[in-house]
Order: C-alpha cells, then structure tokens, then sequence
C-alpha cells in the first residue's frame, strides 16, 4: 500500500515534468556536466541506500519480537570483523569511484575561464536587488536582463557594490558568490536558445527574494545584430 | 501618559501586539498558578538547585519552550511559502528574514544543542555511577547563561527587531552599514552570553567523564551515549571558542565601528571561515549525543548487545576529529582556490566512511535480536530510515560541481533538515521517552507515544523531501516569495501541509505529558524497560535519589545490569559500606549572575553604557561572593542514606 502510494507520488512528480525542474533540464555545457555528476553521485547512492533499506526491513521482520518471547535472553554477540571490514572497504570503493570525476570535473569547472577561445565577457555588478550586466566590448549595460549568444562561451567578471550575493543560472550552470571585496569569474556556454531564469542565492537583504533577471540566449547572428542596434542607441 | 503608550502600542506591527499580548497573557497565567498552588518556594528550590538531575531537567524544559517558538515560526514561514505571490499577514521581506534568522538561530543555538546538553545532565552522571557532575555550581550557571542568552535572542522580536541576517549571520549584511537597527546585535551577544554557558559545560562533562567513573568503569565500558557525549564535550570546547571569536568580532564591529569584516578595509570571508570552523563541528555536536543515545536504545529494544562496539567508538572519535575539516565545504562558492576546494571535498566524503560504520553496526545490533517497538525504539528506527537519507544527500553536496547548483538552495534547507530533525530531533524525542521514567518515576503513554512518532515522522518528510525538488527547480533558500507557473506552488503546499502535520505530532507529546503526568498514577522500578536495561541509570530508583547511589557499584563490565539479569540476579552488586554523602549546595549566584548578563546585554545591544556597566558589575559582584563563600557542601548521614536505600529495594 505504501509502496503503491510512494509509487503515485513519482510518478505525478515526474508527470508534473522533469521539463520544470531546471537543474535537471541543462541548457549549458557547464550545467550538463554538473547534473552528469549530479546522476553518477545518485546512481551510486541509490546502490547504499537500497543495501540499508533492505537490510533494515529483512531484519526488522524477521527479528521481531513474537508473543511468548518476552523473557527470553537472545544470544549475544560482540561483533564480526569481516562483516565490520566490508562496510569499510566497500563505502571506500564506491567514494572513490565519486571522487576521481567530481576532482577532474572541479578542476575543468574552476580553470575554464582561462581556457577558453574568445569567450564573451560580461562585468556583473550586483547591487541590493539588482543586477547591472555590462559588454565592455561594445560598451552596452542592462539592467536585470542579460542577452547571450548561443554556442559561445561567456565570462561573467563579478564584483558586488555593497553586500555578498550569488550568481545563479540554474539551466546554464551553478552558482558563485559576488562579492564585494573580491572579483570571481564564472563561464557559462549556453547550448540552446531560449529565456532562463536568474537569481540571487545568497541572502542580501529584505528583496533578496526579488533580485531575479532575465537571460535571454539568442542565435549569434541576433546577438550580433543587437550589439549594432544598442550599441547605436546608447549613444 | 496613557495616552502617550497607548498610541505607541497602537503604532506597531500587527504581530509584534499579538506577541506582546500573547507574551502579557502567559506571564499573568503563570504568575497566577504559582500563586494559587503556592509553588513560588518549589520554583526557587529548582532555580538554586545544583543538582545535575533538575538542571538537566530544566534544561530540557526552556529549550522546548524555545522549540515551540521556533516552531511557530516554522509554521509562518510555510504559511507565508503556501502559495505563489503570497501575501501571508506581515511576512514578506525584511519580517521573513527575521523569521527564517531567528528560527535557525533559536533551533540551533537554544534548542538542538541545549536539549542534548540536558540529557547529557540528566544521564551522564547515572551512567558513569558518579554522585553529581564534577562543578556543581558551574553547571547551574551554564544553565543560567543559556537561559539569560536564550531569552535575549527572543525578546528581539519585540524589542527592536530580531536578527535578520540569517542563522550565519554573514558580513557584511551583518554591519552596522546594512543593517542598522540592534536586531543583527541580538545575535552576537545573546548567543556569546548562551556560548560561554556552553562552554563551561563542556569543561564541566569533560572533567566528569574522566574524573568520576565508578571503580571498574573504563573507558571502553563506558556506555556509547556517555562516549558520544564525552566527544562532543571535546567539540564543544573547540568549537565554541572558534564561535566566541566570530562573535566577539562582530560585536566590535557593530559596536565599536571597527573594519576587520567589512569590505573596503577587512575581509568579510574571516566571518565565514570562523563561523563554520564553529558551525561543522556544530552538527555533530548535536548529532553524536544523538548517535549515541541511539546506541543504547537499540541495544536495550533489540535484547542484543552492541554491535561492534571498539569500532562504534571509533567511529565517534573519527567523526568528531574529521568534523573540524570539513568546513569549507559551506564556502565552495565563494571562489576559493580549487587545491583547497578539492580537500575539503574529500574529508566531506570521508567521513561517510564512519558514519557508514555507524549505520550498520545498528542494523547488525538488531539482527538475531528479539526487537520491540516501544516509542524511543521506534524514533530511534525512524532515525535510521531519515538519516540515511539525509547522509546520501549530504554525499551528493559534497560532489563540489554538483554543489554548485545545490548550494543556497532548498535542496539544502531538504539536507540539513533531515540530518538535524533525522539525528538531534528523533534523538532527543527518543531519549526523552526512554529516559523519563528514571526522570519521573512515570512512564510516558505508549499510544499518545505513538501518535506523536507516525504524526511528526510522516509528517517530517511530507515536508522536507518536496524540498529537494524545489532546489533543484533552482528555488534559493531565505526567499520569502516565488513566482506562478514554476510548479513550485504545488510542492510548496505540499511541504506547508505536512509541517502543520508535524505541529500536530508534538501536540501529542505535550497532551502526553500532561495525561502522564496527571493521571498516570503507577510509580515504575528501577528498570522500568521490560527488566532488560543494559547499563548503570537502570540499577537505581525512578526518580533517582539526590545523591543518585548509596552505595558505589561494581562494574566488571561493558553492560552490568544486563550480565547480572542474565546470572538470574534482580540487580547488579553494590560494594563497600555506606558513608556520609557530600552533597553541593544550593546556590541563588549563578540566577542573579545570569540577570546581570542579562540586563548588561540589553546594555550592549542598545548601546546604554550605564546599563550595561551595572549590569557587568552585578555579574563581577556575584563573582566575588562567590570566592568569599564558605559553603563547602553539606553532609548527608549515613545512616539516612542506609534506610533510604532499604525503603527504595522494596
């Protein structure tokens, strides 16, 4: 009965759309990569969890205590080394076979604003509740609203006029603090056009709840022709 | 005059009059049942007390108070997150910060850890076979620290304004430039006040646990719950110093107008370094005692020994030093270096290693055991089911890429409600049903026991597994808002619905207090478990006697009680004569040192110098008193002790 219920829940959970859930539904090479990850971890743990759940439910079934064995004295036993050794290695294993990506993926994650070719670069200023986004390049600034090509690399240079924030794109890629003693850089690829949402992740003050903007991810030609119009209505 | 203050009642907040009335109400209520009952002198027998048993106990009664204060505030908080766009009575904006910063602040600091800390009290001289804690009269005044700091932090909602800042309190949000009214001062120095308390407690267990163990009680026969509390008392020392920093430099800051937090000339992230080398080891300061209290449980449900006990201390003594390694993994975000990133990283997956161990000697406990289902038995197996769960996710964030998309998202506030309410929570509700016959002398109703576990479990994780989703909808934590057409709005009312679910499982713990305690009349032996208890607590009377043992007992074993159960013996040897118990005095010091804390803090968060200088002076007069005092404890004869000791065996 439970089970059957647990099984409805899923299913209108994952009926209701896997589509909404946005960490899930990468639109961002940096996303993809991290929900790959986001998939082995729960793959690997589904595995630990299936071994305690079994095991607790086999042994709370079986060694229940039936009517007439109250005053019995159960056996009792110390311990079992090879049993005890095993729930060391094993968990061990399965770590490891967690770590070596997570490493090689963080490494990759944290370096890629220096490898990568002609990236875009965006200055991201954050102030409380909003978000100023400007193109050094062509010398444009919007406010809560960045426009990104598609299939180009950008790097966004943060920095913070007043308190901490946190940067978040949640189809494009994770998270980084802006700060305001110290300027980190994220790179995003966006893969798909389309409108994502942006927000503020860290506590910033009494509208931190409203400090959204928009990302709107458009073919490069777009994107080229844009620059040319705004750029010309700046001035 | 009149006039003048009922025009300043009239200007407030909505909620703030329903708070103070609220507030006037229960003050006029409990003045009056003191009263009418004549119970002023039996109040201040347990303010003066020293015993470890009634401190413990009254530790666990403020910090359930603060519990369902900071519960209420949970229920706002999901009421206000119900619906999308929600417009719920005040709580938007700046009073939902205050809401969320106080219930983090409140269950953390004023409930999680001075629930255990109670326990500690109440259990950890039974189970060692000591008389009292080693300082008698700094226990009471870490009681009275705590009490006067817990009261501060929840004054602030009427009084100025609570912190806003989050339960982490983060620079330079928390400055005087950002937040300039004294709610973000509340935090610094009502919980320095609650911390040194903390602190000396943890001395305090320390020394007890090494010093007062019964002859024949080693180290490796003590109990799991006295180990786990003996480690977190090491934690404790560590941790909360690294707190009284942080602290400290964050009062200064606000107070005094210095730069090491700020942005321009200091360096916010030293608060975040310094909190969470606090906060890590935190979790398990509140999670060990939990583990351990577990430990017995099983044990004594399962009719089993411990499984593995060598490695199940270890186990404690690896989690506890690993737990000081680990707190960058808070700050992956931050854009620290990515050598150090990827440590921290592996000592977080690491100490899945002995929590593993952990996890499975308590299933291989209950195997070939005879496992019953009392209440603390089956919160300690709902803890298994939930902290699984908890731990597996907590894995997940470890995975630094991946953490990049959790981090300050709901999948978080899922996470760490299900390994603090899953472990401290379910450990403490379980403790408390075990261990409140020897408390009482009564046993707690096994139905209303019931409804209060399947209410509150069920309702747990209706509403906090929704929570992973959210996050990973990419819904950050601490917004008090959230716009239409996400689906967000149905999980929300999901998790809304079962936290209500979760009010109502500890209504049935505080209807089955009052029905145990008003009509339960049966008075239950010394091991009220069944005649199956393991360790020492069980080999005394229910409620103990003040000086816990008449006689000292002989431990040749890890689980004395149970081996003399099994030899046909009703209880274990008691050896030696009796003699004359020294007992502590009472002592009205540590109350009125705490008042002074209280009226100087009230000074400091103000900025009222007088105040608080004559607040600082009744706590150093205090003090004085105290070095002058030639009160040395008083004698209990033994011939007393004999025939009190005779009337209890009967």
């Amino acid at each position: 009965m439970t089970f059957r219920y647990a099984l409805f829940v899923i299913v209108i959970i994952s009926a209701s759309g896997c589509s909404n859930i946005a960490v899930l539904n990468p639109k961002g090479s940096e996303a993809q990569s991290e929900l790959n990850l986001l998939y082995l971890s729960l793959a690997l743990m589904s595995i630990v969890l299936l071994v305690v759940f079994t095991l607790f439910t086999r042994f709370l079934m079986k060694y229940r205590e039936l009517p007439g064995q109250e005053n019995d004295f159960p056996t009792q036993v110390n311990g079992n080394k090879k049993l005890e050794i095993t729930w060391v290695v094993i968990p061990i294993a399965i770590l490891t076979i967690l770590a070596v990506p997570t490493f090689a993926t963080t490494y990759q994650l944290d370096n890629k604003t220096e490898i990568v070719r002609e990236p875009l670069e965006i200055n991201v200023t954050a102030q409380q509740y909003k978000w100023k986004f400007h193109y050094p390049e062509h010398d444009i600034t919007l406010e809560n609203e960045v426009k990104l090509p598609v299939d180009r690399p950008v790097v966004f240079t943060l920095h913070s006029k007043d308190v901490i924030h946190s940067f978040w794109l949640p189809q494009l890629g994770g998270k980084k603090d802006v700060l305001p003693n110290q300027v980190n850089k994220l790179t995003l690829t966006p893969l798909e056009t389309g409108v994502y949402d942006g927000k503020c992740a860290e506590l910033c003050g009494a509208n931190h709840a409203l400090m959204t903007f928009d990302t709107t991810v458009i073919e490069q030609e777009a994107f080229n022709q844009w620059t040319r119009v705004a750029d010309i209505q700046e001035d | 005059m009149m006039n003048v203050i009922l025009d300043y009642l009239l200007s407030l907040p909505s909620d703030i009059i329903f708070a103070d009335i609220s507030f006037t109400i229960m003050l006029i209520a409990t003045v009056y049942f003191l009263t009418k009952y004549a119970k002023w002198k039996w109040l201040w027998s347990w303010i003066t007390s020293t015993d470890h048993k009634k401190i413990g106990i009254m530790y666990l009664f403020v910090s359930f108070l603060f519990f369902i204060r900071a519960g209420i505030e949970a229920l706002l908080i999901r009421m206000q997150l119900a619906f999308p766009n929600n417009e719920f009575w005040v709580f938007q904006g700046e009073r939902f910060n205050q809401l969320t910063s106080t219930h983090g602040t409140v269950m953390i600091f004023l409930v999680a850890t001075p629930l255990l800390i109670g326990l500690m009290n109440v259990i950890v001289p039974l189970q060692i076979g000591a008389r009292d804690v080693a300082f008698p009269f700094m226990n009471s005044l870490s009681l009275w620290l705590f009490i006067s700091g817990g009261i501060l932090i929840n004054a602030s909602f009427v009084a100025g304004g609570s912190p806003n800042a989050g339960w982490t309190t983060y620079a330079p949000l928390a400055s005087k430039e950002f937040t300039p009214g004294p709610g973000n001062s509340y935090y610094p120095i009502g919980l320095q006040v609650a911390g040194l308390g903390t602190i000396m407690g943890g001395i305090n267990f320390i020394v007890t646990i090494i010093k007062m163990r019964a002859p024949g009680m080693r180290f490796m026969r003590m109990p799991l719950s006295t180990w786990s509390m003996f480690i977190t008392s090491i934690l404790i020392v560590y941790a909360f110093s690294a707190l009284a920093v942080a602290l400290l430099l964050l009062t200064f800051e606000r107070l005094f107008g210095t730069v090491i937090l700020s942005a321009s000339e200091g360096n916010p992230l030293i608060w975040q370094h310094l909190f969470w080398i606090f906060g890590h080891p935190e979790v398990y300061i509140i999670a060990l005692p939990a583990f351990g209290i577990f430990s017995d449980v099983i044990s004594v449900f399962s009719k089993r020994k411990l499984f593995g006990y060598p490695s199940m201390v270890f186990a404690i003594i690896l989690i506890g030093f690993l737990g000081f390694m680990v707190w960058v993994h808070h700050m992956f975000t931050v854009g620290l270096n990515t050598n150090i990133t990827i440590f921290f990283a592996l000592t977080t997956m690491l100490i899945a290693v002995p929590t593993g161990i952990k996890i499975f000697n308590w299933l291989f406990t209950m195997r070939g055991g005879r496992i019953r289902f009392d209440t603390p038995m089956l919160y300690a197996l709902g803890f298994i089911f939930t902290f699984v769960i908890g731990g597996v996710t907590g894995v997940m964030l470890g995975t630094v890429p991946a953490d990049y998309q959790y981090h300050d998202s709901y999948f978080v506030v899922a996470h760490l409600h299900y390994v603090i309410i899953g472990a401290t929570i379910f450990g403490v509700f379980s403790g408390v049903y075990y261990w409140w016959p020897k408390m009482f002398g009564k046993k707690l109703n096994e139905t209303l026991g019931k409804w209060n576990f399947w209410t509150f479990g069920i309702g747990f994780h209706i509403t906090f597994f929704p929570m992973h989703v959210m996050g990973l909808m990419g819904m950050p934590r601490r917004v008090f808002t959230y716009p239409e057409g996400d689906g967000l709005g149905f999980l929300n009312f999901i998790s809304t619905c079962g936290a209500f679910m979760m009010g109502i499982g500890v209504l049935f713990f505080m209807i089955n207090i009052y029905i145990t305690t008003r009509y339960t009349k049966k008075r239950v032996l010394n091991d009220p478990w069944f005649s199956r208890g393991r360790t020492l607590e069980w080999t005394i009377p229910s409620p103990p006697p003040a000086y816990n043992f008449a006689r000292l007992p002989e431990v040749k074993s890890r689980e004395p009680l149970w081996d003399a159960y099994e030899r046909g013996n009703k209880n274990i040897n008691f050896i030696g004569e009796y003699e004359d118990i020294h007992l502590p005095n009472s002592t009205s010091l540590p109350f009125f040192m705490g008042i002074g804390f209280l009226i100087a803090s009230f000074g400091f968060v103000f900025e009222i110098w007088p105040v608080a200088l004559s607040g600082m002076l009744i706590v150093f007069l205090m003090m004085s008193i105290r070095s002058f005092q030639q009160k040395n404890g008083i004698h209990l004869p033994k011939e007393k002790v004999r025939v009190q000791d005779m009337r209890g065996e009967d």
